[in-house]
């Protein structure tokens, strides 16, 4: 038993690393499929979608930079093109300087599949949606646009006039706005801009998207209902994308089809495989301790 | 080509940095510096670009193009910010207090009100809740007030934790707060493995071609 202890006790890191790295890449390799079950969240944030009416306005801010976009570019995917089903009006923003610029290539992949799915549909910049770029400052850029929001964006992101655009005829200040999604890799976004000023100060209805490393500081504003919707990491987002039904039926399935790729899906594969890993680690690793504890005493 | 090229260097440079699982190497140490040094520089234009060319240099050149005395009004807010790097100059560094305590007071005033509305209220709100009669829902509600008072008499350390009120309320805080960690641990691990299969996708899928 000792040298079964020993083992265990003094186990290099690097196997749990080499384990891990073995589930990734067979598991990429050759997917399960495993099923995907639509959690209560990911359905509040499908009726939170739904609240938004045709030609309404709502601002989707990429408050994250490319280390977050694993996790956030799923959901930004499912909520562009769930806005683009209900024929709102979107603009794009960002409180991170990358998050504009991943928001332009997220949002063109999405109208190319949104455009080969509803062939009689153009989504048209200035008109369906817009990018007006990133904007220092933080909290003050909300109080700022709660006054005028053409005032303090004078442009978009490629440095066009923002009046120029139809989709900014009737947006003068953020009441105007009938709902905000913000997607947030960390601070200066959900947590300490949107929230406290746009939806506690201004009275404008948020609903949020986050890492799931930070998903734990994010639940308690559900609870208490200051967040319309909250999506908590990849998982929830390919609830979500699941969760989005396509105008088609699936030739295999025979059912709805919908927005959940294989691509995401091979990716849950991945995140049950290796959770289930670490899973089996943290056992041994407790028992290991336990029985030490039992052999220490016994000696 | 330009687009495989970006690949391969992409490939190599997330290998270099996984071989710090092995150990500290050469390979890792230089794709490092590269990171540091690419933010940094890519970070600069960023500041320059989004905030010093619109807010700064645009308005003093339409000021001396139209000798609209408005247009200088900016000067205030530029030299505010210059003095914040008068720290690097230590005979100097006490200027940089006016910028640093205006910008305090001002986050300050605007942030109180915003942590009030938005963390202590309507979280206090939403701790009181019915807990009769005992149905499902109640129960769970019983369970958030027992939480949040028992994790708050475990950070109370003006009175000895001993006794029915102390002693086992803060035992029963730390079972809640333990629980939290693990939560959080779990969350943790979740989004950095989703770092990880990112990083294996576009390897496997991107660079070697090996995911249909």
């Amino acid at each position: 038993m000792g040298k079964v202890l020993e083992f265990f006790k003094t186990l290099d890191r690097r196997i749990i690393f080499l384990f891990i790295a073995i589930a990734v890449v067979i598991t990429l390799i050759n997917p399960m499929y495993l099923e995907i079950n639509i959690s209560k969240n990911a359905r509040t944030y499908i009726k939170v979608l739904d609240s938004i009416n045709e030609n309404e306005t709502v601002i989707v801010s990429f408050d994250y930079a490319a280390s977050g976009e694993p996790e956030l570019k799923p959901m930004a995917y499912g909520i562009l093109y769930r806005l683009f089903q209900r024929k709102a009006k979107v603009i794009m923003m960002g409180f991170w300087d990358q998050g504009p610029s991943l928001a332009d290539n997220t949002v063109k992949q999405v109208i190319e599949r949104f455009e080969k799915d509803y062939p009689d549909r153009k989504i048209v910049y200035g008109k369906d949606y817009i990018n007006i770029g990133y904007k220092a400052g933080g909290f003050t850029v909300i109080i700022n646009m709660s006054k005028a929001i053409k005032e303090i964006f004078t442009a978009d992101k490629d440095g066009a006039p923002i009046s120029d655009f139809e989709i900014m005829n009737k947006i003068d200040k953020l009441s105007d706005i009938k709902m905000v999604f913000a997607l947030t890799g960390g601070n200066n976004g959900l947590l300490d801009i949107w929230l406290p000023f746009a939806r506690q100060q201004y009275g404008i209805p948020v609903a949020g998207g986050c890492t799931s490393v930070s998903a734990p500081q994010f639940y308690q504003y559900m609870n208490s209902g200051q967040l319309s919707g909250l999506l908590d990491g990849f998982k929830t987002a390919a609830e979500l994308l699941k969760a989005i039904e396509l105008p088609y039926t699936d030739p295999e399935t025979k059912k709805p089809a919908n927005l959940l790729t294989k691509e995401v899906h091979k990716i849950a594969d991945v995140q049950s495989i290796v959770h289930l890993i670490i899973m089996i680690f943290i056992i041994i690793g407790n028992v290991t301790y336990l029985y030490e504890k039992k052999y220490s005493k016994q000696q | 080509m330009s687009e495989m090229i970006g690949i391969n260097i992409a490939a190599i440079l997330t290998l270099a940095i996984y071989s710090f699982l092995y150990k500290d190497n050469f390979l890792y140490k230089t794709a490092e510096y590269m990171f540091v040094g690419t933010s940094a520089g890519y970070l600069l234009s960023v500041a320059y670009n989004n905030v010093i060319f619109p807010n700064v240099y645009l308005p003093l050149q339409r000021g001396v193009k139209t000798g609209d005395a408005s247009e200088f009004l900016v000067l205030i807010p530029t030299i505010l910010g210059l003095m914040m790097l008068t720290m690097l100059i230590p005979s100097l560094s006490v200027l940089s207090r006016i910028p640093i305590s205006y910008v305090v007071g001002f986050g300050a005033g605007a942030g109180a009100m915003a942590v009030i509305q938005t963390d202590i209220v309507p979280q206090i709100n939403a701790t009181i809740m019915p807990i009769l009669p005992l149905t499902f829902a109640n129960i769970n509600n019983l369970i958030v007030v027992i939480g949040v008072v028992c994790s708050l008499i475990y950070f109370f350390f003006s009175t000895e934790h001993k006794g029915l009120v102390f002693g086992t309320g803060s035992q029963i805080g730390i079972i809640f707060l333990m629980i939290t960690f693990g939560a959080q641990f779990g969350t943790t691990i979740m989004g950095r493995v989703q770092l990880l299969i990112n990083r294996g996708y576009f390897l496997l899928g991107d660079w070697l071609h090996l995911i249909k």
